[in-house]
């Protein structure tokens, strides 16, 4: 997987590989009225798709309906798009404000304070809890996979919408931080900030499910 | 004296940082993006704190997990009733259009 950025110690994902070039050239066809491009488009980011959204809304009821919803609009919309973003960017867009909606009605429902599981420090600055264990190589090694996939879901599904969708769209799907800054209407410190935070947190509840302070 | 004692529990680790420093800039370090004297005063710090040393390893690790969601694809029988349905909906709205009537 290349890395986002230069020097980058933390691995990361790759950008898609479909060329933005392709995308406008198939929205084009669109356009025109051609239902295979719609096709491509949907062959090309239907994945994608589903992945942001099931990571967001958490069950397949919803998922399939708001997948269905999203492509639906792609095909409707398609004249509306202006091209002044990525093609990717606008579909991120669609589908993240889709799930938003759901779940700000859901809001009080599953929204849980976070502090639990985020690092705390003394007065003088330094960890609260110390010695902070390195827990790094125990993931694997005490944790099934399903395990790791059902704890982070979880741990996704509990994070206040606008946190969940930046942590979803960066460390899930490797979309660089101005695309998701566009899409959810965020400045870049603001898109940071909110993954920060939300990485912290994943992080809180790993530690805990592995038996060490999330502090 | 007093004040000699708050200034000492103050007194960060490594080049002016603290633990708490350390871990704000963790997302930008972790991605290369601190300006080099950040940069410099953060390794600083790591170099005498193993607690921060764990903290990043462990920070780090949560990323390398999250990234492994991704290779999910949506479920072949949903791919399909999606299909179905746009199918259908792309269907009725061609001939809405050719028979506006």
């Amino acid at each position: 997987m290349a890395p986002r950025g230069s020097r980058t110690v933390v691995p990361s994902v790759a950008r898609p590989n479909a060329s933005s070039t392709d995308d406008r050239a198939l929205i084009e066809r669109m356009r025109s009225g051609d239902d295979q491009a719609f096709d491509a488009i949907f062959r090309r980011y239907v994945n994608k798709v589903y992945r942001q959204i099931h990571r967001l809304i958490g069950n397949d009821a919803e998922t399939e309906e708001i997948v269905q919803e999203v492509f639906l609009a792609v095909y409707q919309k398609c004249q509306s798009f202006r091209g002044e973003s990525a093609f990717s960017t606008w579909l991120y867009s669609l589908a993240t404000n889709a799930c938003l909606t759901r779940l700000r009605k859901r809001k009080r429902i599953k929204e849980i304070s976070l502090d639990g599981f985020l690092p705390r420090y003394r007065d003088d600055g330094h960890h609260h809890v110390r010695p902070v264990f390195n827990w790094s190589d125990e993931v694997e090694f005490r944790l099934e996979k399903d395990e790791v996939r059902e704890l982070l879901q979880n741990a996704i599904d509990q994070l206040p919408p606008a946190e969940k969708a930046v942590i979803v769209l960066s460390d899930v799907e490797g979309v660089p931080d101005r695309e998701i800054g566009e899409a959810l209407g965020l400045s870049i410190p603001a898109v940071k900030a909110r993954l920060h935070r939300a990485r912290l947190f994943l992080r809180g509840k790993l530690a805990d499910a592995l038996g060490y302070s999330p502090a | 004296m007093m004040k000699q004692h708050t200034a000492s529990r103050r007194q960060p680790r490594g080049a002016g940082l603290t633990c708490q420093q350390v871990t704000d800039l963790i997302l930008n370090y972790a991605r290369g993006e601190l300006q080099a004297r950040t940069a410099l005063a953060l390794k600083a710090h790591l170099r005498e704190c193993p607690d921060c040393v764990a903290f990043l390893a462990t920070y780090t690790k949560t990323i390398q997990v999250t990234n492994a969601l991704r290779y999910e694809t949506i479920p072949p029988a949903m791919r399909n009733r999606v299909r179905h349905f746009l199918r259908t909906k792309i269907t009725e709205a061609s001939r809405a259009a050719a028979d506006p009537a």
